[in-house]
């Protein structure tokens, strides 16, 4: 922390093309990882464990065993949903969005923080199957043809959620397959034996980095990216609309669009930040992602936290404007009533600890961004949660109101899916060039030729 | 410009002469008010996208201050345009009659909808953004200025959007409504500023860049609008859908018409590369007058009629504007 430059340089060095690939491709091809990744992948493959014993559990004894009861039909089914959705969404705003606003920041980060995207959408998908409590029957989301007598409620963001959800999945996963594919045949041909050669060859498509591949190449990457833009805004949008359609107090609020996004955002960022820390460290990558990029999206986290913030003062002065008894209930209620502890840690966390990141000195300093970027993420999850169940639990009815409480499942499910997730994050490590080769050698030719 | 503004003026006088020997005062007040949000609008869109670029950074903005700074230059002059409003209060806010006879839940809203505490919210609200925009006048610096700024615009504008546009339907509230005040100021700020780039001369990979910019700005706008109607329409609730239903009957339908053609117009030539490099300014009049529609629609149907006198005092306000514009912009090129 002794010496801080005014900005630091989006890569340390003048690394060379071929050095740059050595060192990634060496990362996954000598397979020489650190103890410590194993014992990471270990403990999270237990939690994967956990998960598949808690959903047999949840899945034969059915959805109460989570303490939702009626009023309080959505627990943490929906706020493990939306959490994980707004994780993915930094994936695809520092891949797609960035490319767009041509910012060569990006370059180191894009490939992880996209795995991160496609892991954190397959975790959200599972929370809505989940919550259907028949989970076997998911496929009537499906526009299917009505000789199965039954058609699905086409005005319900219930069920645009599986559209939306599956579209931006899709896209993510070409997105982040043809990005790979230059660096799959950088594998390819640095591989040394034949499994390898086989595995990364058949993966690479033939990629013999012509000039007319890389013309294609480039017209698709640009392409798949102006496609996954808008749905960084349309998922979390539609998401938001599973609260706004509900007529309970704290759900019906215009705001939610936007403010679902920019938590979505919020959230995104600080798990990049969250994974991108300790993995310049243990790869000793620091160099190629600098604390440019650590103060780049710490900087993203104050706009979109700001955003939030926004949104929780909107929310909080607007209950009151609405002249609504009900809707100033529920917010008083969520300043003083049985969720009041999930609320205050929130808003210290979100808003609170935010305020940290003002400080230049706070933002370039690792083991601090670590911390705040994990309680950014708790305080999400809370927001979340409170969001979830404090309309439902004081509603119209004060004799019909009622609370939801968190059982063993709940953080059975959660944690497992944390452990899912990682454990993914481990094996996209081991097996893929979890930064750019191709994009990183670019920008430090152009650095070169500067 | 300054003819321009005057000419509007002129045809904007001879509407609202009639209009007040008529006794159609209150309708006056509405289009008043209409043209004092778009002016206001304007100027303090032109701040916001001053300070974001100074932060962002960005060939795109370097063009643009000059004309981003003349827009916020006319902040006092929009200021001094909402002073009639202040006298006449009851034109424009139903809530000002006695409370026993407004509904119960626009009485529960009383401790903040009161003249005296408006008067102080819009007194406030204007001091600070003279201050903002003298000091932007030198030039956005960045920094921490920058974000301060932008934080105290975005809480100012908020009131302003509540106490200016929501408060004349009491009983109507949505949480996105300031939102869709800022994308407009901005969106309207930038098409203002495009058109003043275009008849100086601009280069074609600039237009390529700013035209992209403002169609993203566009998009934003729509997109805050939608889901607004999207929430509303769904829901059905009576004291939300009646603001969509109040705009699209009595001929107001005939408003919102012009301004979607207007908007998805200007939408769909900024999209198409040669449109939007070959009729530039063009492209931006027709943005800048898609918002200009927009705020119109929101504001005048809350506003009694008839809506000829309506258009007489908006066209007067406007045109006086434009003018006072005009002659500060000259009295600046003499002074340079």
């Amino acid at each position: 922390m002794a010496d801080i430059p005014e900005r630091p340089p989006v890569m340390r060095g003048h690394p060379g093309t071929r050095e740059i690939s050595g060192r990634i491709a060496s990362i996954v091809l000598k397979g020489q990882m650190p103890r410590f990744f194993w014992l990471a992948f270990l403990a999270a493959f237990l939690l994967v464990l956990v998960l598949f014993t808690t959903v047999a559990w949840l899945i034969t004894q059915g959805v109460g065993t989570y303490g939702i009861n009626i009023p309080v039909a959505w627990g943490t089914m929906l706020s493990n949903f939306v959490w994980w959705v707004g994780i993915g969404h930094a994936g695809t705003l520092i891949s797609a969005v960035l490319l767009l606003f041509r910012q060569d920041w990006r370059a180191s980060v894009n490939r992880f923080a996209e795995a991160m995207t496609l892991f954190a959408v397959a975790m959200a998908a599972l929370f809505p199957i989940l919550h259907l409590g028949r989970p076997w029957f998911f496929y009537w989301l499906l526009p299917l043809p009505n000789t199965h007598m039954h058609w699905p409620q086409w005005r319900s963001p219930l069920v645009w959620d599986f559209a939306a959800i599956a579209t931006y999945g899709t896209v993510s996963l070409l997105f982040w397959y043809i990005g790979l594919v230059p660096d799959l045949a950088v594998l390819r041909d640095r591989a040394k034996n034949r499994a390898a050669q086989l595995f990364y060859g058949i993966l690479a498509l033939g990629w013999r980095g012509s000039a007319f591949h890389w013309a294609r190449f480039d017209a698709v990457y640009y392409l798949l990216a102006v496609l996954a833009t808008p749905l960084v805004v349309s998922v979390h949008s539609i998401v938001s609309l599973d609260f706004t359609y509900g007529m309970a107090p704290g759900y019906h609020s215009t705001i939610f669009p936007p403010y679902f996004v920019a938590g979505a955002l919020y959230s995104g960022f600080a798990m990049v930040l969250t994974i991108a820390i300790p993995l310049r460290r243990l790869f000793r990558v620091e160099d190629l992602i600098t604390k440019r990029h650590i103060d780049n999206g710490a900087k993203i986290m104050i706009a979109a936290g700001l955003i939030v913030a926004y949104g929780y003062a909107a929310e909080f002065f607007f209950a009151w404007y609405s002249g609504n008894p009900a809707e100033r209930m529920m917010a008083w209620q969520r300043l003083v009533g049985p969720y009041a502890p999930f609320f205050w840690v929130m808003l210290a966390c979100n808003v609170g600890v935010l305020q940290l990141l003002w400080f230049r000195r706070v933002r370039l300093w690792m083991p601090a961004l670590f911390v705040i970027s994990l309680l950014i993420n708790l305080g999400m999850w809370l927001e979340r949660y409170v969001i979830v169940v404090t309309g439902p639990s004081t509603g119209f009815l004060p004799a019909a109101w009622g609370t939801q409480s968190l059982q063993w499942v709940d953080f059975g499910v959660f944690f497992g899916t944390l452990g899912a997730f990682f454990a993914l994050m481990f094996l996209f490590l081991r097996i893929l060039p979890a930064i750019t080769i191709f994009e990183v050698g670019e920008l430090a030719d152009e650095r070169r030729e500067a | 410009m300054t003819r321009a503004g005057l000419i509007l003026a002129v045809c904007g006088l001879a509407l609202a002469v009639p209009a007040g020997v008529f006794g159609e005062g209150p309708a006056l007040a509405g289009g008043w008010l209409a043209a004092m949000v778009f002016c206001l609008g304007l100027s303090l869109g032109a701040l916001g996208l001053g300070h974001i670029h100074a932060l962002t950074g960005g060939r795109w903005g370097e063009r643009l201050q000059p004309p981003l700074r003349a827009l916020a230059m006319g902040l006092p002059v929009a200021l001094l345009l909402s002073l009639p409003l202040v006298l006449v209060p009851g034109a424009l806010f139903p809530w000002t009659a006695p409370a026993e006879t407004l509904p119960e839940v626009v009485r529960a809203k009383l401790p903040y909808l009161n003249l005296p505490f408006l008067y102080a919210r819009a007194a406030l609200c204007a001091v600070a953004w003279l201050i903002l925009a003298l000091r932007f006048a030198t030039g956005a610096r960045g920094g921490a200025e920058s974000v301060v700024s932008l934080i105290v615009l975005a809480l100012t504008v908020s009131v302003f959007d509540i106490d200016w546009l929501m408060a004349p339907e009491p009983e109507f509230y949505s949480t996105i409504h300031p939102l869709i005040a800022m994308a407009t100021m901005m969106t309207g700020a930038l098409a203002a500023g495009l058109i003043a780039l275009d008849r100086r001369g601009l280069e074609t990979e600039r237009k390529d860049d700013l035209g992209k910019l403002a169609f993203g700005f566009l998009l934003l706008w729509a997109y805050l609008h939608y889901m607004q109607w999207l929430i509303v329409w769904s829901s059905d609730l009576p004291h939300e859908i009646h603001w969509y239903l109040d705009r699209a009957r009595h001929g107001w339908g005939w408003l919102l018409g012009a301004g979607l053609v207007l908007n998805i117009g200007a939408g769909v030539a900024l999209a198409w590369r040669s449109v939007r490099l070959r009729r530039f300014g063009a492209v931006a009049a027709l943005l800048l007058a898609g918002q200009g529609a927009d705020v119109a629609w929101r504001v005048l149907p809350a506003m009694p009629g008839p809506g000829w006198a309506q258009a007489g005092a908006a066209a007067l306000a406007l045109g006086l504007w434009l003018a006072a514009l005009g002659l500060l912009r000259r009295r600046e090129a003499r002074h340079a």
